[in-house]
């Protein structure tokens, strides 16, 4: 359960002067949606992990730069996604295709109620988009980014950013049909 | 407007990028074309299911890892702190004896020409070097309080001894000054004291 902001910002406080059971609050409090985030833009459990506690170490390093009047889960999702898109730039490219998205979503799924059959449908087929697609659908429609921020934090034309998110669409849409 | 190029344009209709006048001609369509209207509603459908992508919780706690990092990262810079209080100390054994020696200058000194002519020794100049020092002290605060905890009991008190013997000088060559504005060996002394502080405590931030 994440603590409301004002609570969070003390934290975030405690934490940047070093009170590393203030930053373990945070931590929990954000985890589930950092490693989400992880999970669906790199479709790899190991890596989610990796990128997970990267992100959560890098945010331990910079807290000082936090500027309390912001959210912290906002600061952090940002950080996150610099570090996911940093990581995946740094990937060879023989890996740059998804290995297992049958795997990966083996390992995520837990037994749910029924009506969340449509939520995995559609998360095994963004496991399965092409990369930048998969991204750009991610940071669009998931976490509601811009087009701008998108090419800025990818590394691509606002038109690119674009056409994979309609690419995306296109295919998550006939994933879904079947 | 053709159902295919309504259906070119229901990703920017749904993404609030079509015009008004336009947005009206394709909204018209989608009242009356059953097709495209299922076509639209499924977009809006898997934009609403995004959206409401739940955080997942990972299968194990990451939370030890990450800690034991912290602590890495702590122990490194303990160390780091360490050696450079220890390199703060040397630098002010070698330059504290000599500033509090040149503290009490001969009464000469009132008219004698500085030792080094290109110091600057004017009172704006004397102002701009104190406050820069002061500047790059408030930033070493800053970091000193953000790593406090990751300090090793005992580096800390030899950096603040060393700041405190760092001031004493400053104080007694600035009281020294205020008793005698005029005595230029000693603005010079201040000022040169000034930029002796600020080049140690940017190398003190750098280590």
């Amino acid at each position: 359960m994440a603590s409301p902001p004002a609570d969070e910002r003390e934290l975030a406080r405690r934490a940047a002067g070093g009170d590393v059971e203030a930053f373990e609050r945070l931590f929990r409090a954000h985890q589930g949606r950092i490693y989400g985030l992880c999970l669906r833009m790199t479709g790899d459990v190991g890596r989610a992990e990796d990128l997970t506690q990267e992100a959560f170490l890098r945010a331990w390093r910079k807290l000082g730069s936090f500027r309390a009047e912001s959210a912290f889960g906002s600061w952090l999702h940002r950080l996150t996604v610099n570090v996911v898109l940093s990581a995946l730039r740094r990937r060879p490219a023989r890996e740059l295709r998804l290995a297992d998205p049958e795997g990966a979503e083996a390992e995520t799924v837990t037994p749910q109620p029924p009506d969340t059959a449509r939520r995995l449908d559609l998360e095994r087929a963004i496991a399965a988009l092409p990369e930048r697609a998969r991204l750009v659908f991610l940071l669009h429609d998931v976490e509601g980014y811009r087009h701008r921020e998108i090419a800025e934090a990818a590394g691509m034309a606002e038109g690119s950013s674009k056409a994979h998110l309609h690419r995306a669409r296109r295919l998550l849409r006939e994933a879904l049909r079947r | 407007m053709s159902c295919e190029s309504i259906r070119d344009r229901l990703d920017d209709l749904l993404d609030g990028e079509i015009p008004v006048g336009e947005r009206r001609r394709i909204e018209e369509h989608l009242s009356t074309c059953l097709p495209c209207r299922r076509e639209w509603r499924e977009r809006q459908e898997l934009l609403e299911l995004a959206r409401r992508l739940p955080p997942v919780e990972p299968e194990r706690d990451l939370w030890p890892e990450v800690a034991e990092r912290i602590a890495d990262d702590g122990r490194h810079q303990a160390r780091r702190w360490a050696a450079w209080a220890a390199a703060a100390a040397v630098a002010i054994a070698l330059a504290a004896p000599l500033l509090l020696q040149r503290a009490a200058p001969p009464d000469d000194d009132r008219a004698a020409a500085p030792a080094t002519p290109e110091t600057p020794t004017g009172g704006s100049e004397l102002a701009r070097w104190r406050d820069g020092t002061m500047l790059t002290r408030s930033d070493l605060a800053v970091e000193i309080d953000r790593q406090r905890a990751l300090l090793p009991s005992g580096a800390l008190d030899h950096v603040e001894e060393d700041v405190e013997i760092l001031d004493r000088a400053v104080a007694q060559l600035a009281a020294a000054l205020e008793q005698d504005p005029m005595n230029r060996r000693l603005s010079a002394l201040l000022a040169d004291r000034y930029q002796q502080e600020a080049a140690v405590l940017q190398r003190i931030s750098r280590i």
